[in-house]
């Protein structure tokens, strides 16, 4: 028994490994098929989208047959109230389910049971005083929606806090925040305070982040803003639930905006990873750390630099990756690989062109961040004397970008001035 | 920087799966093309004629995205998908037998690309019919033995003794690998 779930696991790990790669016709036939696909019928998808839920609240509940039975003869043969109560019920018992009806009266929308706010007819994102608006046609636009509509709690209340814009434009410097504006007066039942109330507004402001708060329960995080046409009004009283998912989209919308605001600093850290992949081979030992070079911006945006890789040629192989160094300018990261017996390898990775690049060998890294030598490297590398004498020795060596010595300082750094 | 969480993480395909009900096409289409090469292993599990699997996987497409406002949990959808697969490929072939025999018209007649680079693949592909699409199921998609006995509609113990005679046969020949 133990030898089949050891080769089931095997051969698992085996497919996962064989990634079938689809013909390029078939890929065509896939692809056009999925372009012709009708567009559909906005009111039947939702008609059929609010009979699924109720049919998922029912048996969330275990009531499922009879129930459902029971609600939808109700429902054909017109008693209203009886679909309300359920509806109602269901709601509040059933907090992941959108148990909306939705009325259009004189512009104004109203969304009784919340948990359905209707789409903005804008959203920005802001971080550090600065805005981005999300096009419409960008499929950030609808994922932020649909992962906004999930953290509205029905319980939401209003606060009657001290709001006004010059709250919001304080939020806007703390961290990033996402706003939705409507057209038209947008209007939502809750159930605060055991009561029904009405909140309404035309713009509806969600801080995603603090670092004042430092995001901690009950902060603004946990809250909406909102607003008139003109100004910001009041806040919720939460709790709002959190979204991994929505913040995770706010931070990569930004880091992908960061580059062009001209208050834009370059502000990042690097770190390394460890993996579980299996160690690497080289030439000091087949047991090297398997790990990989990370980046990870003010915005909270982490990104994979470099991963380690095998190759035949042992100036290729990287492996352990140690010692990264950011340049004075910001611009490239040095860092240590292992590779030989008795000495590492120096790579660079360009955060411009985002490509690594070998330099030399070494066994000790630094980079000098100012002076006459900004810029350049200091590595220690082994090197071996010729004839007649023979012999190796380790000195330290100032050397420029690519790897070309500068400067022989000996045997001990502190000969550098 | 720490953070509570109160509801669970959705990741990108469960969001995906609630715009597509909401009739988002976009949506629809990323959900396609993250499940293609599961459906299109599937489809050659269960196929060997091209364009057999072509068919399959466009009707496939089709009523996925006519019936996916249907689908109740979100989480299942890659295996209503599937199912949907398995239904269309059954539904061609039972066609492909009524109209004339198999062996005249060449149904199983097979033009696909090389995979004997994947060990794995090439193994599963020159087992008996009912024992690839079951090996399939389980080894590349991870499905269970009860989802897999539900989506093709035969007894638990049937998978189970298929898969038992699939892992004997690939084993001897994956062993001298």
């Amino acid at each position: 028994m133990d030898k089949e779930l050891l080769f089931d696991e095997i051969l698992k790990e085996k497919a996962g490994n064989e990634q079938m790669v689809l013909p390029e016709d078939v890929n065509n036939i896939i692809k056009e098929t999925i372009d012709n696909l009708p567009e559909k019928r906005k009111a039947k998808v939702e008609v059929i989208n609010m009979f699924n839920n109720m049919c998922n609240i029912v048996f969330t509940e275990k009531l499922a047959g009879a129930l459902t039975v029971t609600v939808f003869i109700l429902i054909l043969i017109g008693i209203p109230i009886v679909a309300n109560y359920y509806t109602k019920t269901a709601d509040t018992k059933h907090q992941g389910n959108n148990a909306v009806v939705e009325n259009q009266n004189n512009n104004i929308t109203i969304n009784k049971g919340l948990k359905a706010l209707n789409s903005p007819d804008k959203i920005f994102v802001y971080y550090k005083e600065n805005k981005i608006e999300i096009d419409k046609n960008d499929s950030n636009f609808a994922k932020i929606v649909e992962l906004t509509k999930e953290r509205v709690n029905v319980k939401l209340d209003e606060a009657k806090d001290e709001v006004d814009d010059k709250t919001i434009v304080d939020m806007h410097k703390d961290g990033i925040g996402i706003e939705f504006i409507y057209d038209n007066e947008q209007e939502i039942f809750t159930e605060g305070q055991g009561k029904d109330k009405r909140l309404k507004f035309y713009k509806l402001y969600f801080q995603l982040e603090s670092e004042k708060n430092a995001n901690s329960q009950g902060s603004i995080v946990n809250c909406m803003q909102y607003g008139d046409k003109e100004h910001y009004i009041d806040s919720s009283r939460g709790p709002l639930k959190y979204s991994e998912a929505l913040v995770k989209i706010a931070q990569d919308i930004v880091s992908e905006n960061a580059r062009q605001w001209p208050n834009y600093k370059d502000e990042f850290s690097i770190f390394i990873k460890k993996t579980n992949k299996p160690p690497m081979s080289t030439g000091r030992s087949d047991n090297v750390e398997n790990n990989e070079l990370w980046i990870r911006y003010s915005s909270g945006k982490e990104e994979l630099l470099v991963a380690c890789r095998a190759d035949d040629n042992i100036e290729k192989i990287i492996a352990g990756i140690h010692s990264p160094q950011i340049t004075p300018d910001r611009t490239k990261i040095y860092f240590l690989s292992g590779a030989y017996m008795v000495s590492d390898i120096v790579y660079v990775y360009d955060l411009k062109t985002k490509s690594v690049r070998y330099v030399c060998v070494g066994n000790y890294l630094e980079i000098i961040q100012k002076g006459q030598y900004e810029g350049k490297l200091i590595v220690n590398q082994h090197r071996y004397r010729s004839a007649p004498d023979y012999g190796s020795y380790d000195h330290y060596y100032i050397l420029d970008e690519d790897g070309n010595e500068i400067k022989d300082l000996g045997e001990k750094i502190q000969n550098l001035d | 920087m720490e953070f509570i969480s109160t509801n669970r993480d959705v990741d990108d395909s469960e969001l995906d799966v609630r715009l597509a009900k909401k009739g988002n096409k976009e949506a629809f289409g990323r959900l396609i093309e993250k499940h293609k090469s599961s459906m299109y292993r599937i489809a050659l599990s269960l196929m060997s004629n091209k364009q057999d699997i072509e068919d399959a996987l466009q009707s496939t497409i089709v009523k996925a995205y006519e019936g996916i406002i249907y689908l109740r949990r979100d989480e299942y959808f890659k295996t209503w998908l599937i199912r949907i697969l398995i239904n269309e490929c059954k539904a061609i072939l039972k066609n492909c037998k009524k109209v004339v025999p198999v062996e005249a018209v060449n149904c199983g007649l097979g033009t696909m690309e090389d995979y004997t680079r994947f060990e794995l693949t090439s193994a599963v592909n020159s087992l008996e019919k009912d024992l690839r699409v079951v090996t399939t199921l389980f080894y590349f998609e991870d499905l269970s033995q009860k989802d897999i006995a539900k989506l093709l509609d035969i007894p638990e113990g049937t998978v189970s003794s298929r898969l038992s005679r699939a892992r004997s046969k690939l084993y001897e020949m994956l062993k001298e690998k």
